[in-house]
Parts: C-alpha cells; sequence; structure tokens
C-alpha cells in the first residue's frame, strides 16, 4: 500500500513538473511573477523611446563607478579595434563620440513617446546576466537608475547568462544588457551582428534598409578607405539615427602582475599573448576559467584561446602593437592585386609531442587539412566562418611539402593578422586520426607546433607549458630571456588569490570590487582596457 | 537481518532509478540549452544538437542513458571541459571532496563529541556554557568566513600552511580547508550530544545503574554513551553526505577542483551530463550513508534489531 501511495506521489510530481514547464514556455502579458514576460513589446518601435533610453544613460559615470579600467562607449565599435587604413587613426577617434548623456532630452523624448503612444507610464523589463561578472549587475542596476529618472518604470530581471542568451534567441525580452567581444580587428565583426537577416545575432530584429546597404557595400567593395567610410556611415546610421542599440561601456580589467614580469601583451581585438614573458624563468600566473576545449579548432573562448596560442602557431604572429610578424611561414609572396599569397613554410617547423620528441615536420598540407577540418559539418566548429568570412579564403592548396598556395576572394587588409587566430593554426591529421575520440583530451593528446609545449592539465586546478626545445625561435628565446615554464593556476576567488600572490607564490592576480581601490597604487597594477562591448540590445521587431 | 539489508537495498536501486527519470526531466525543463552561446549561429546549435542525440524524444534518451550508465559511460561534456568523458571528470574531482569530506568529518566528530560529553557531564557549570557558546559560534559563523580568517591568519601572516590546495602536497594543504569545513559539523553534533546525554543521563535505567553501584567512566562508556549515540548517527548521516560531496564556498576559496563547483559550474552552463551526473553521486551517497546508518542502528540498539527482524 505505501508503495502505491510513494509511487502515486513520484508521478503527480512528475505531473506537476510538467505542466509548471509547459507555461513558462507561452509568453503572456501582465508584468508579476513572470519578470522574463514581454510587457507591450510594441512600444519599442516607437524611435522617441530608444531615443529616452539612448540619452538616459550618463555612461561616463557609469563606467567610473565600475572602478575596474571600464570606460563609456562612444559608439559600438570599441576604442583600439581598427585604424583607419591611411592615416592609422583609431576608429573611435575617427568617428569621435555619436552617443550622449543629456537627462533633460531623455525626459522629453520620454513625454513625447508616451503622448504618442497613449500611455501614462512606459515599462521596461531589464535583462541582464547574474553570473557575467560584477561589473554587469553593477550596471545593469545603473542602467536601471537612470532610466527611472528619464520616467520610465524598469523591472529587472535577473538570470543565468544561458538562460538570457535562449530569452534572447526567443524574442523574450524587451531590453537586454548584452555584449559582443570581437573576433578580429575590424569594424565587420560588429557591423556584421545588426543586418536585418542575421537572426542569429541580431536579437532585436534591428530592420534598416539604409544599414543592411552600408555594410553589404562595405564588405563588396575592393577599396579599404571606402570601405572604411561606409563601415563609419553605417555605424552612424546604427546607433545615432535609429538608436537601434544603445551602447554603454567598454570593459576594462584591473590585475597585478609581479614588477620584475614582463613581456604580457594584451590586445583588446586578438587573443593576448603570452609567448614572450621575461624575467623569471618559472612563471606562474592566475586565470579564473578553465580551458574549455584544446582542440583549437573547437574551442571558443579567451583562456582556451590563450593557452593554444603558446602551444601551437601559425603562419604569422601578432606583436606588442598588434601588427603581424611571421612566425612558422618563412617568407611570403603576394600578387599584385592582393589575392593571391604563396608562403613558403619554415624547414625548422616541427610537431612535438608531449616529451619534445619531434613527431612530424609541419607542412603545408596540414593547413589544407586545417581549414578543411574546421569546415566540417562533422566537427560543427563555431569559428568554422573564419575560414571563408574573416580570412574570406577562396582556395588552398599545398603546391609542394612546405609550399602553401590561398587564393582570395577579394583583397584582405586583414589577412595576415587574422592568420595568428587559433582558428587558422595547422593540424597533423595522421595524428587526430589515431587519437579519434581521445584527441586534444589531455597533454599527451595532443601534439604542440608553438613555442611551447602542454605538459600537463589537471582541469579545474592548473595546466602547465614548457618551452619547446624544437620551436625555431627557441635560440632567441633563450638569449631574451624568455621564461622556461609557464604555469597558469585556476583559482575563481580573488582574495585567497591576492594573500597567494603577496605571499610570493604567483605572479599575477586579476583584481575585482573593492580591490583594485585598493591595490591601486600597489607596483604592477595594470588597468587593461578589453575589446568587449557592453549594450543594450532592444527588442525592435522581435516578438510573435 | 539479511532480508531487512536485502530489502532495502532493493528499495534503494528503485529510488535511484527514479531519481535519474526525475532528474532527467528536470533538466529537460531546464531554462536555456549547453548551446545558448552567443558565438553560435542557429545552424550550428541545431548541428550540435543532432551531434549529441539532444534532438530525440526525452524517454530515448533517458533509457539510452541509463544503458550506457550501467557500463560506466556517463556521457561527455557540453560546455566545461567540451567531449569530456563525464565519468572522468566526476571521479577525479568527487576523490579530492571525499579527502577534505572525510578530513573535516573525523575533526568534526571527534571535536563535536568531547565538546558535548563535556558539556553534559558538567550540566549548568561554566565548561557547559563555554561548550555551549562554541557550538553557537560554530553555526552561526558561515564556513567562508572562517576560511578567510583561517587563510589569512594561519597561512598567510603566520605561514604554518599553504594557502592553497596543492596537488604536490594535498594532505597539509588540505587541513585549512577541512578546518574550516568541520566548524559547523563540530557545532552541531556537540550541541546534539549535549542534549541527548543530559536526556540519557536523567532517565531511569541510569538511575538504576547508579543505584546498582556501576560508576563513573564505565557506566558512561556503556550505558550512557551507547543510548546518546542512537540519535546523534541520525543526524551525522547527512552531516557526513553534505561534507563529502564538496563545498563549492571552501572549493571555490582554496582553488580545490572539487565536486561542489562542479557542480555549481555545470548547473550555470546547463551541462546536462555533468549536472545529472554531480546530482547523481550525490544521491547515491545520501542513499548509500542512509542505509548505512539504519544498519549501524540496529548493532547500537537491540530494540530497533529485533523490531527489524520481525519487519
Amino acid at each position: 500500500m505505501k508503495k502505491l501511495v510513494a509511487l502515486l506521489l513520484v508521478l503527480l510530481l512528475l505531473f506537476g513538473l510538467t505542466s509548471c514547464g509547459k507555461k513558462e514556455d507561452t509568453p503572456s502579458g501582465g508584468g508579476e511573477g513572470g519578470g522574463e514576460v514581454v510587457e507591450d513589446a510594441i512600444i519599442f518601435q516607437n524611435e522617441n523611446v530608444r531615443k529616452a533610453i539612448g540619452y538616459a544613460i550618463d555612461r561616463v559615470s557609469l563606467a567610473k563607478s565600475l572602478n575596474d579600467g571600464s570606460v563609456a562607449a562612444e559608439g559600438i565599435i570599441p576604442f583600439k579595434l581598427a585604424s583607419n587604413p591611411d592615416t592609422g587613426v583609431d576608429f573611435r577617434d575617427d568617428q569621435g563620440a555619436i552617443v550622449a548623456y543629456d537627462a533633460a532630452k531623455a525626459q522629453e523624448y520620454y513625454e513625447k513617446a508616451c503622448e504618442e503612444l497613449g500611455k501614462k507610464k512606459l515599462t521596461i523589463n531589464l535583462l541582464y546576466g547574474t553570473n557575467e561578472g560584477d561589473s554587469v549587475i553593477k550596471a545593469a542596476e545603473q542602467i536601471a537608475y537612470y532610466l527611472e529618472e528619464a520616467g520610465f518604470e524598469v523591472n529587472l530581471v535577473s538570470k543565468q547568462k544561458k538562460e538570457r542568451l535562449q530569452l534572447m534567441d526567443n524574442g523574450e525580452y524587451d531590453v537586454a544588457l548584452t555584449r559582443w567581444g570581437p573576433d578580429y580587428g575590424d569594424p565587420q565583426t560588429y557591423m556584421d551582428l545588426y543586418i536585418s537577416y542575421n537572426t542569429s545575432n541580431n536579437a532585436g530584429r534591428y530592420n534598416s534598409s539604409k544599414y543592411d546597404k552600408l555594410v553589404e557595400d562595405a564588405e563588396a567593395t575592393t577599396n579599404p578607405s571606402e570601405r572604411w567610410d561606409l563601415f563609419k556611415q553605417a555605424e552612424k546610421v546604427l546607433v545615432e539615427e535609429d538608436f537601434g542599440i544603445i551602447p554603454v561601456f567598454q570593459a576594462g580589467g584591473a590585475m597585478i602582475i609581479r614588477p620584475t614580469i614582463s613581456g604580457i601583451q594584451f590586445h583588446s581585438a586578438a587573443v593576448d599573448n603570452y609567448r614572450h614573458i621575461v624575467g623569471k624563468d618559472d612563471v606562474t600566473l592566475i586565470t579564473n576559467t578553465d580551458i574549455v576545449y584544446l582542440d583549437y579548432q573547437y574551442a571558443t573562448d579567451g583562456t582556451s584561446f590563450i593557452a593554444e596560442t603558446l602551444f601551437t602557431s601559425g603562419l604569422t604572429e601578432l606583436d606588442a602593437d598588434g601588427n603581424w610578424q611571421l612566425d612558422l611561414a618563412e617568407s611570403y609572396e603576394m600578387n599584385d592585386d592582393g589575392t593571391e599569397y604563396t608562403f613558403k613554410i619554415r624547414d625548422d617547423a616541427d610537431w612535438v609531442d608531449v616529451n619534445g620528441n619531434v613527431v612530424a615536420p609541419v607542412t603545408a598540407q596540414d593547413f589544407v587539412d586545417a581549414w578543411d577540418r574546421i569546415q566540417s559539418e562533422e566537427l560543427a566548429s563555431d569559428y568554422s566562418w573564419w575560414i571563408t568570412d574573416v580570412l574570406l579564403l577562396k582556395d588552398y592548396t599545398a603546391v609542394d611539402e612546405k609550399t602553401l598556395k590561398v587564393t582570395l576572394e577579394k583583397p584582405n587588409g586583414i589577412f595576415m593578422s587574422c592568420l595568428a587566430f587559433p582558428s587558422a593554426f595547422p593540424i597533423n591529421k595522421a595524428f587526430i586520426d589515431e587519437k579519434g575520440d581521445q584527441y586534444a583530451t589531455t597533454a599527451d593528446t595532443i601534439l604542440s607546433c608553438g613555442p611551447y609545449i602542454l605538459d600537463s592539465w589537471t582541469p579545474g586546478y592548473s595546466y602547465e607549458l614548457v618551452r619547446n626545445g624544437k620551436y625555431w625561435f627557441d635560440s632567441d628565446y633563450t638569449a631574451a630571456g624568455t621564461a622556461k615554464k609557464v604555469v597558469f593556476r585556476v583559482l575563481e576567488d580573488t582574495q585567497t588569490a591576492l594573500m597567494e600572490y603577496e605571499a610570493g607564490n604567483i605572479d599575477t592576480v586579476i583584481l575585482s570590487g573593492e580591490q583594485v581601490t585598493a591595490n591601486k597604487d600597489v607596483e604592477g597594477f595594470v588597468n587593461r582596457l578589453q575589446g568587449y562591448l557592453f549594450y543594450l540590445s532592444i527588442n525592435i521587431n522581435h516578438y510573435e | 537481518m539479511k532480508k531487512y539489508i536485502f530489502k532495502r537495498v532493493l528499495i534503494s536501486l528503485a529510488t535511484l532509478f527514479v531519481i535519474l527519470l526525475v532528474l532527467f526531466i528536470l533538466m529537460d525543463l531546464m531554462p536555456g540549452t549547453p548551446f545558448n552561446d552567443e558565438k553560435l549561429t542557429q545552424a550550428q546549435k541545431d548541428l550540435l544538437f543532432a551531434k549529441y542525440g539532444l534532438d530525440k524524444p526525452l524517454l530515448t534518451r533517458f533509457f539510452l542513458y541509463c544503458k550506457n550508465m550501467l557500463k560506466g559511460d556517463l556521457g561527455v561534456s557540453y560546455a566545461i571541459n567540451k567531449n569530456f568523458a563525464v565519468s572522468s571528470m566526476v571521479k577525479d574531482r568527487l576523490g579530492i571532496s571525499i579527502a577534505v569530506g572525510a578530513m573535516a568529518m573525523t575533526l568534526g566528530t571527534v571535536l563535536g563529541l568531547v565538546l558535548g560529553i563535556l558539556a553534559a557531564l558538567n550540566h549548568n557549570s561554566w565548561i557547559d556554557n563555554l561548550c555551549s557558546a562554541i557550538s553557537v559560534l560554530g553555526v552561526s559563523i558561515p564556513s567562508y568566513v572562517c576560511a578567510l580568517l583561517l587563510c589569512y591568519f594561519i597561512a598567510y601572516k603566520l605561514n604554518w600552511l599553504p594557502i592553497l590546495y596543492n596537488v604536490e602536497q594535498p594532505f597539509i594543504s588540505l587541513i585549512l580547508p577541512a578546518v574550516a569545513l568541520s566548524v559547523s559539523p563540530t557545532a552541531n553534533i556537540a550541541r546534539f550530544t549535549r542534549s541527548e546525554m543530559i536526556d540519557v543521563m536523567n532517565s531511569d535505567y541510569i538511575l538504576l545503574v547508579e543505584s546498582k553501584g556501576v560508576r563513573n567512566w564505565k557506566m558512561i562508556i556503556s550505558h550512557v554513551l551507547r543510548n546518546t549515540l542512537i540519535p546523534v548517527i541520525t543526524v551525522m548521516g547527512p552531516i557526513l553526505v553534505n561534507l563529502l560531496t564538496g563545498s563549492s564556498v571552501i572549493e571555490k576559496i582554496f582553488g580545490i577542483p572539487g565536486i561542489g563547483r562542479l557542480m555549481i559550474t555545470a548547473i550555470q552552463e546547463n551541462d546536462y551530463n555533468v549536472t545529472i551526473a554531480c546530482a547523481f553521486v550525490y544521491c547515491v551517497m545520501y542513499i548509500v550513508v542512509m542505509l548505512f546508518v539504519d544498519i549501524l542502528y540496529g548493532v547500537i540498539d537491540p530494540r530497533i534489531r529485533i523490531a527489524k527482524e520481525d519487519d
């Protein structure tokens, strides 16, 4: 009897759960309870509503109060992303600020919008992620404050990041604080996002044929200056004319680096370069996230990419100023219109196993294999488009063992620097085939062709890299006194990390919150600007 | 007794099966998917769903999972360490969590019993008050405060122990986390032992033992403690499971790659297989410990043993 009752209870529980789930799936009106509910979504089609939001936010004060090196956004393109092909001026300086804070104007537009929509009060559900860092939570609260100042009623809707993204995908949101990290140093990495038919990224379904045309033209032209100007115009249409999205701030990152070590190169629009650390033989760095995937053709996160650029190399590498230098390529030739490149791969470029033994030479075919594999449906890589959309490769062939010939769709100013990204690195197909499912799951199931070898990886704890004595540049490294061993320790807690740093056991520490103020004057304090641009995505047209 | 244990094991297995099903359904209801990533296009998400078989109906996936589970295959991670076998992820981290938990449990039990017994034996004296004060403090101080204080004074200022967990000296570097974790169980066990022991000491049969002239330690060990332990063991079961399955906060502070942290990350990342595996391991441990506690009852208390034999 008891068992029957128990069974009944379990079934009842299951039934209850299933019906709860179903309720959530159907968006309904009314604000109370379900915070993600879209309320009067139609109001965001009104331009004055969007203008009121745009003018309401005091970005300078907001960025300052985040206190981590973040700066106020002046447009959707972040600082230090790309520079003018003719003058070398940063895009942001070239364009100037196209967003502004004006509380009076915000109120004025708010009232106008109320009148036009025939409403006494306008409500915004502001969606943000709770596990996306302290700065996001702080920023969301402040944005809510500014919007309320302008007259809006604001409900903060906090969700885990994955859920936030799902809600945005479904169009079940009003306004969301979201971000985009640039994939490469060109305005296109942002401009592509808001094209009307980009349903993966344009969550609010901003729809402007004028904008679409400008971006399409920019991407079609072979003239770099014209392309630059078209992107500038496109940004103005999106941000200044249409208020299609509302840029808020560009993320910073505060940390302390032991003053005796140097050579960590930060890039806001590319992977940070840790290949040239000098000042200490055995360096221990703190990372707050672990490697997600060792297979650099499959990885998507910064932490994985940083580690991967240490143990693998591409045809080029970025230097401290963000300019490309040849790496595994010894030399290259380009035809007159810049659509054909022939690379000569170094004779001394080799694949090395975890013990430092040479397994095979790096060949032209390794690049061909890599670019085929990353685009294969079987791999389902997030970065498959790197080959076609960023590098603009039309064709690539191995002429002989060390000669690689590539043809581009059209001249591409960022081609050489984008070869320095892990998605363009070579693979050793024989090794991958041999390892099968086990490939890239441990230090001994991956090969190295970079300046370091992945010596060990204990997930959730640490990964250690040691210098690759077979790397072509290794003798120069030794001469320069480059670190022999680089250890990344995974540690989320910043307080114990700071103690560990002061005790001398680790060489970098990432700071958060009050620690930033407390350590501002400590020697080695760095406030770096990251590439992430945080903005408000407005749900203009994305609802049933 | 054998029949009783056999029956209990069967019920436990059935419970685990139901739990697994519930977990599966809950996972399906969780908002978002493992592949919510701003860098992924819809087409790629569909590809990934197909690749991992997530496009199949819930029950199909469930029975496939059960089948694989019997073979020791818990699937792969979708988001934390992509394509990693979950079984090895959980195994590695569970070991460390069990190590810290067992250390904390041993410490907590010994200290808790000592404090509780001392307090009860010296009922209403200053020792009792002191022990009670320590217990109240122990219950009310959150473990992370304790952990940070220990880190700061013992490790950072005095330099007696390492601040962070270190794989090369696991025992030494796990002392601080174990101490921090043991504070709350110590306090709980002490409070419980004290009140139970006072009850037992005031009972009629103890008065009888006393009047028969059996005195002091002999009486306390073979009569008072034995009867005190039964309820204490009941509270120790859940405490033990709690400690063995890892504390996400303590693991974060000391940089320990344990299962507590893994589970939290898995939930945040919607990493289905990892979440299910962690939750399931938690349930298995809970049920095993409760089963063990039940059997232990019988050993300690003849009344329960006889009742069970009749059952």
